[in-house]
């Protein structure tokens, strides 16, 4: 438990500050992109049904969903400037969140903004012309400070907001304090997962007490106030880009999906970078589409993806040539296609496979996926979320005939529950799950050998092809982890009671690596 | 620079300029009408006026007689639909809306102070926008609290601070700060207690007299435009029914401006009666 707590606090200043660095950022951008829509909004009702039918449209698009549009949309963009003016920019991380948020920011401020201007007593703005004001007079001495309240009040919402938003951010790679939330989710940390959401909710209160003191400042004509709310956001801001300033760049950026494996072997290659003296940052959480778009696109430097996935996922590849030959082919059209190198196997294999309960397939004789056909339409079958719209489910589905009594699809630890209490038969399990081995499942022989193999491989970033470094500090790594390893250090993470800190996992499988190379 | 000197010279512009034909002519409203939309009929219907330089003209009429309307075509915060508005001789149309009104002090009904800015600032307000210096805009807050009769220490109080009175005391030092020739109020004494309305209107009377002011002044109290005016103009539905000095009140046949004097004259009558003991019914 301690465990937890202390690996959580080691990481906060990290998320911290990089969290506060892109709520503020898009703050800012939305206020600076917001106030003169305000004013446009306010002395044009046409203009004004229309900006904020549009600001109400984004914020009914779900964040996680608008953070993923962002990312192949400025890919595409980057390409695009990269091939008219040779310039590109980072299409993971800090842009494509920065400006999801920014659009989900709008809202609230332009509606109050407008809210607030179209509020003042037209007897004042009356005399406002009656003393002879033109209208950018009107504007700026009267209707800005007499809808300030109002408009504070809606900036107040949107940074509320923003700072709880921003922790969806960690999905296409911009660390925040939803990196606890994300990786507590899919490991079942929920120190974790509170220790990020207790974060951000102190975050978020210290912003809105901050600004509250402006908005009364603003109110009471009371400029300490006014000057304290702002020294506190200028505090945290500058604290939070002190770390930035200060620090030498990363040499190497790792990357992770979004699942216990994952989160293990990118701490295992960073301690194996670190213990070279280089300095190394973790984006983790990672969609499978984003990961290796980002590897190919140089943003990382290195992750571990599987074999099968890139053969049918990123080479489109709907034919299944023999283990060797898929990897030697893999391998030769990764470099030709996206410059990206195969550096090799771990060791292991992470494919998906069926697995049901032991005293079950005993009973019913169960070996092979032959056997589960003839018996699937009393069965249920459990799978991951991706699972039932994966090609490899398609070519089982169609190999074996298969045809269950009922398909339902749960996130990975709920779906190893449901087949602990019998709510489903059948599971689509990864083969270096550890829950396999602890729960007692038996995995189903795939005689036909329809399903593409997974072995884990280590890939490389296009510009660090003939980095000698990297190569070497990572070369102990092929084909030096077993599966059964790999599997027992799954389960140090995947489980209820005595729950591991990924640091520890990863420790835990280089001090196998130096045995078995011993 | 040249505009700031022009806003400096625009009211004496706009006194100088009257021909010698013209030369006790101030405003003239020549067959002005304005319709607003969805109203059963025009707010103000072809009416014509001309008024002298240095006069207290009262409109007075009902609610919907068109008298603040009539008023606000003056300084353009209405634009007529018909109909020529000229001070001067020169047509307001032709004077940019915003210099016009600094040129023309303007009391609202109900104030109209900003309720965000203090005293001070609001009554400096149309100095700041001509570009006084500040030093000039102080000096000449200070002058007008003393005209107004406030304490200078008001000077940092906010609008919601004071009482209705002293609102009103501050709305018209507003008006007068940047000395213009024309002064035009709205009802500017309508919300008051009488005696502080009786002080007030007679001290803004002797102002309209030391600075040799023009004013407008619309009010629905017979009495007090009795009181104050040189000139009563009245209204009703758009028009002007009855135009006279106030000695000439008691020979007006027009039927409702005659039911209009009966009021105050019944009053008095009864007032004097119960104070004297004889109440009469």
């Amino acid at each position: 438990m301690n465990d937890q707590i202390l690996a959580a606090w080691k990481v906060l200043p990290l998320y911290l500050t990089q969290h506060i660095l892109l709520s503020a950022a898009a703050m800012l951008l939305a206020l600076v992109i917001s106030l003169p829509l305000i004013v446009i909004c306010a002395k044009n009702p046409r203009w004004s049904r229309f900006l904020l039918g549009c600001a109400s449209v984004i914020q009914t698009i779900p964040g996680l969903a608008l953070l993923a549009l962002f990312y192949p949309l400025l890919l595409g963009l980057s390409h695009l400037t990269e091939s008219l003016f040779s310039i590109t920019f980072a299409a993971l991380g800090f842009l494509p969140s920065l400006l999801a948020l920014t659009l989900y920011a709008l809202l609230p401020i332009l509606r109050n903004g407008v809210a607030g201007i179209l509020g003042v007593d037209p007897l004042v703005t009356e005399a406002a012309d009656g003393v002879g004001m033109t209208a950018r007079q009107k504007l700026l001495l009267i209707e800005i400070p007499l809808a300030a309240p109002i408009l504070m009040a809606g900036i107040r919402t949107a940074t509320v907001w923003t700072i709880g938003t921003t922790t969806l951010a960690t999905s296409v790679g911009q660390v925040s304090l939803g990196n606890y939330i994300f990786t507590g989710l899919q490991t079942e940390n929920w120190i974790f997962v509170l220790f990020g959401c207790l974060a951000a909710t102190v975050l978020a209160l210290m912003a809105d007490f901050a600004l509250n003191l402006i908005e009364s400042g603003l109110a009471l004509r009371q400029r300490p106030k006014i000057l304290w709310g702002m020294g506190i956001l200028f505090t945290g801001v500058l604290l939070a880009l002190v770390p930035l300033l200060n620090s030498a760049k990363n040499n190497y950026v790792v990357g992770a999906k979004n699942f216990s494996e994952q989160f293990i072997l990118a701490q295992t290659i960073d301690n194996r970078l670190s213990s070279m003296g280089t300095r190394i940052e973790q984006r983790t959480n990672l969609g499978s589409a984003v990961a290796f778009r980002a590897l190919a696109n140089n943003e990382i430097d290195v992750y571990v993806d599987y074999s099968g996935t890139l053969w049918s996922n990123v080479l489109g590849r709907t034919d299944q040539p023999p283990r060797e030959q898929l990897l030697k082919e893999l391998e030769l059209e990764l470099k030709k296609k996206y410059g990206v190198i195969l550096l090799g196997g771990l060791g292991f294999e992470n494919a998906y496979v069926l697995a049901m309960q032991e005293a079950q397939a005993q009973e019913n004789q169960i070996t092979s996926m032959i056997d589960l056909a003839r018996m699937a339409p009393n069965f249920s079958l459990g799978s991951d979320l991706e699972f039932l719209h994966r090609p490899e489910w398609l070519a089982l589905k169609s190999s074996y005939q298969f045809f269950f009594k009922s398909e339902q699809s749960f996130t990975p630890t709920l779906m190893y529950r449901a087949i602990k209490g019998s709510e489903i038969d059948v599971i689509s399990a990864f083969s270096s799950d550890g829950r396999i081995k602890a729960q007692n499942l038996r995995i189903l022989s795939d005689p036909h050998g329809a399903a593409p193999t997974y072995d884990a491989v280590i890939l490389i970033a296009p510009k660090r092809a003939k980095d000698a470094l990297l190569r070497q500090a990572l070369a102990p790594l092929i084909d030096a982890i077993p599966v059964h390893q790999m599997q027992e250090a799954n389960y140090l993470i995947d489980r209820d009671i005595d729950k591991m800190t990924i640091q520890q996992a990863a420790q835990f499988l280089e001090n196998s690596i130096g045995k078995s190379v011993k | 620079m040249f505009r700031q000197i022009l806003l400096h010279q625009l009211p004496n512009i706009l006194l100088s300029l009257s021909s010698p034909r013209l030369r006790n002519l101030l405003i003239e409203l020549e067959h002005v009408k304005k319709s607003y939309p969805n109203a059963i009929r025009p707010a103000i219907d072809d009416v014509s006026l001309i008024v002298a330089k240095q006069s207290f003209v009262a409109l007075l009429g009902a609610s919907g007689s068109g008298k603040t309307t009539v008023l606000k075509t003056i300084n353009r915060l209405i634009h007529p639909d018909q109909g020529e508005i000229r001070i001067n001789g020169i047509s307001v149309d032709a004077i940019d809306a915003s210099l016009l009104r600094t040129g023309v002090g303007y009391v609202f009904q109900g104030s109209g102070l900003f309720p965000h800015l203090s005293v001070a600032e609001n009554i400096g307000i149309t100095p700041r926008l001509l570009g006084w210096l500040p030093t000039k805009i102080a000096a000449r807050t200070s002058e007008l609290l003393k005209m107004v009769a406030l304490p200078l220490d008001f000077a940092g109080r906010l609008p919601n601070q004071l009482s209705g009175g002293q609102q009103q005391r501050v709305a018209i030092a507003r008006a007068l700060a940047a000395t213009p020739p024309i002064v035009l109020m709205d009802e500017p004494f309508g919300a008051l207690d009488p005696i502080t309305r009786d002080a007030l209107s007679s001290e803004y009377r002797k102002l309209h007299l030391q600075l040799q002011l023009t004013t407008m002044m619309v009010t629905h109290d017979m009495q007090e435009a009795l009181l104050l005016a040189d000139r009563i103009i009245v209204m009703q539905s758009g028009k002007v029914i009855a135009d006279f000095l106030p000695d000439q009140a008691l020979s007006q046949t027009h039927p409702d401006v005659v039911a209009m004097m009966a009021v105050p004259l019944q009053q008095a009558k009864k007032v004097q009666a119960i104070l004297t003991g004889k109440r009469y019914e």
